[in-house]
């Protein structure tokens, strides 16, 4: 047996340590501003609350309100927002993305027009969109008749879906974008060749290329629609007859214009869950089509 | 010169920045002194924009300028908050040991902000202030009491009214209603001429802003007719004849068509922009925004305001009386200062700079002042303050109210559009709220 020694030396352990002490600053960030305020909901989230402070423990209680008869139809009214802004969203993002990674003139004023809805805020917009469809002198009101879209609970998911959808194209579009550029030409020009149509080499070859692009928005997109209040809240405040109320304006409403935190905490708990599940589910079916 | 960094001095270096971080965050919170010549900075957290085009913005940046000015002890600040979103702001700050030094409060939410623990007592603060000016209140200041301890100073008193647009009720051949009833004639008449282009009689449903234009509306009308929302025991009380009343009689400006389902996307910022822009003909709203209105292109004297009318010809209906008061944050540092700040601001000059801006002063003597008593409004100002003083009734705003507020206009909405019976559902939300406060 040699001489040499099996126990670390000093310097190697220092080697070996290095790296882990440079991730441990982004750790302890990502702790303060995602693992404890998580971790904080789900204690408040079972405790009465009066104001901001808890007073007493209850269990579920919270969740009992969350999940009863109203909570399920908040459920379902955000289950319709989320997916009807998807169907639309990511499509038009696609197919302006489509559109803008073609050589025509005026490319770049094309871009700017399509792209500018990306720079206005939720409250900017949501105020513009109530004025445009008022019942009595917004500008498009000529198109409902009636009372306008925003006096009935259908109308107003629909007005809602519409801006939601017009605020949040851009993002896809610009992903979209980014990701078909990467598409060499050479394959295109190859199915082409094989003797694929136009629209057999968009959906064989291209959307196929972009696939992972493609679940990265539909992820992001998910998450930004279920956590949404300042669009809801502005736009419609939930009404009429709550048919815009999700639940995300409700954890909103309950903790801080009715301060009833342990509530608005067992909402909130509830759209983490789903959030979790969306994401995980999209990832499944990625990594099912990637190893097929 | 060359430092070398080398891993003690890197760590140091890390250790050094957040700690100054940490020290820079802790300092920024509530007030200070932070221009480190002794007056202390004053934070005044309010929904009034002094940039805005609101005259009560503007007479509240004059106050403000002239305390500054008065004294070197302090100097007052101004953020800006949106009404519906200052309550909110206050008590997650107070919460997390931040806050304003003084905030203004809108009377309803009193209770919650005590409950939030935004707000401290002003007792032995103001205990000598009001032995000597307590007895020239016109506003009942046993309102800002809460649990027997005074929470706030009301500095704005106003009153509900019936507003009409002169120009629009000529042009439909409509005269001013003296009845509740005449009102839901004039209100469809109007509706029906303009070819459903003009509310008739608007009384915003909307979700949005808490109900709060509902609300407004339907506690006079239940006081009207003898009832109560809150009542003395704290629990509700509006599923009474009264509410039922109250309740049928906003239905019936719907049945009549004096307004249709435009009004379920109207808050009470809705209903005023419609006035101004001619498209609400009549509604019923606050004092405090009357001059504002009047700003606006094409309004000016066609905003015409009276007390609302009661059920019978010749009453007149209850005006609830709320107004907006200044407390004092939880975590002021310079409690001194931000009393002599809260006196200024009750002062008789700044109470006629606000009269001016078509506020109704809270003190009896303000409005024999000269800069009142000639004002072009000194009319109608005394008209509202008669009105406070022969029909103002005081109401009970529990912490809750918010939520009360919300829940009962959401009930509203299918009372007078989805057909919903109205004794059901006041029962329904007040047997709710009942249970909810055990």
């Amino acid at each position: 047996m040699s001489g040499t020694s099996t126990v670390p030396t000093a310097a190697a352990r220092r080697r070996r340590l290095g790296p882990v002490a440079l991730y441990v600053p982004a750790l302890v960030l990502v702790a303060l501003v995602s693992v404890f305020p998580i971790a904080y909901a789900l204690r408040l989230s079972v405790y009465r609350t009066r104001a901001l402070r808890t007073v007493e423990f209850v269990g579920w209680d919270n969740f009992v309100t969350v999940l009863g008869p109203d909570g399920w139809a908040d459920i379902a009214r955000t289950f319709v927002y989320v997916l009807a802004s998807l169907v639309l969203a990511v499509p038009l993002g696609l197919a302006l993305a489509v559109l803008l990674n073609k050589q025509v003139r005026f490319l770049r004023v094309f871009r700017v027009v399509i792209l500018l809805p990306w720079v206005v805020s939720q409250t900017v917009a949501a105020l513009l969109w109530k004025w445009l469809l008022n019942g009595q002198y917004g500008p498009l009101h000529s198109l409902f008749g009636g009372d306008g879209p925003l006096s009935s609970p259908w109308g107003s998911m629909a007005s809602l879906i519409v801006v939601n959808v017009w605020l949040s194209y851009p993002l896809a579009t610009i992903l979209c974008l980014a990701a078909l550029q990467t598409v060499p030409a050479e394959q295109v020009e190859a199915s082409r060749v094989d003797g694929c149509t136009p629209r057999q080499s968009f959906f064989l070859v291209v959307v196929p290329a972009i696939r992972s692009t493609l679940l990265i928005l539909v992820i992001m997109l998910t998450l930004l629609y279920f956590n949404m209040v300042t669009l809801v809240y502005t736009l419609t405040g939930g009404g009429p007859f709550s048919g815009t109320q999700v639940l995300s304006l409700n954890a909103f409403l309950q903790s801080f214009q009715f301060f009833k935190i342990g509530i608005g905490a067992a909402y909130s708990v509830v759209l983490f869950a789903l959030n979790i599940v969306f994401g995980v589910a999209y990832i499944r079916v990625l990594k099912g089509k990637n190893d097929g | 010169m060359t430092i070398r960094l080398d891993r003690r001095r890197l760590l140091m270096l890390g250790a050094a920045t957040i700690a100054a971080a940490g020290t820079g965050s802790l300092a920024g919170c509530g007030s200070d002194d932070g221009s480190g010549d002794g007056v202390a900075d004053l934070q005044l957290w309010t929904f009034l924009d002094p940039t805005g085009t609101d005259p009560r913005g503007k007479a509240l940046q004059e106050i403000v300028d002239g305390f500054n000015a008065s004294q070197s002890a302090a100097r007052v600040t101004v953020t800006s908050i949106n009404f519906a979103k200052i309550d909110g702001e206050v008590i997650r700050a107070a919460n997390t040991g931040g806050g304003p030094d003084i905030v203004n409060i809108y009377l309803p939410q009193l209770a919650q902000h005590v409950e939030g623990g935004s707000i401290q007592p002003i007792d032995d603060f103001a205990k000598d202030w009001l032995a000597k000016t307590g007895s020239d209140y016109l506003f009942p200041i046993d309102s800002a009491k809460i649990d027997g301890e005074l929470m706030a100073l009301p500095w704005e008193s106003r009153v509900w009214l019936l507003w009409y647009r002169k120009d629009l009720l000529d042009k439909y051949g409509v005269t001013p209603p003296t009845t509740l009833d005449e009102a839901v004639a004039a209100g469809a008449a109007i509706r029906k001429a303009s070819g459903n282009k003009v509310t008739g009689f608007a009384i915003g449903l909307s979700e949005q802003s808490l109900g709060a234009d509902f609300m407004e509306k339907f506690d006079p009308l239940t006081a009207g007719y003898g009832g109560t929302i809150i009542g003395p025991d704290g629990s509700a009380s509006f599923a009474s004849d009264a509410g039922v009343q109250a309740m049928t009689m906003i239905k019936s400006f719907g049945d009549a068509g004096a307004f249709g389902r435009e009004v379920l996307t109207m808050g009470a910022d809705e209903v005023v922009n419609g006035v101004k822009a001619g498209t609400v003909a009549m509604a019923i709203a606050g004092s405090f925004r009357v001059a504002a209105t009047r700003s606006a292109d094409g309004v000016g004297a066609n905003l015409v305001t009276t007390p609302v009318p009661g059920v019978t010809a010749g009453s007149r209906l209850p005006t609830a009386v709320a107004g907006q008061t200044l407390a004092m944050g939880a975590n002021t540092e310079h409690p001194e200062q931000v009393w002599a700040f809260i006196q200024y601001y009750l002062s008789v000059e700044s109470q006629a700079k606000f009269a001016g801006a078509g506020v109704l002063p809270v003190l009896r003597s303000v409005y024999d002042q000269p800069a009142v008593a000639q004002a072009s409004n000194a009319a109608e100002l005394l008209e509202w303050r008669d009105y406070l003083a022969a029909d103002g009734k005081v109401s009970v705003y529990p912490a809750d109210y918010s939520e009360l507020s919300t829940n009962l206009v959401k009930a509203a909405q299918k009372m007078v559009f989805d057909g919903a019976a109205i004794p059901a559902g006041l029962t329904e939300v007040q047997n709710q709220y009942n249970q909810n406060r055990k």
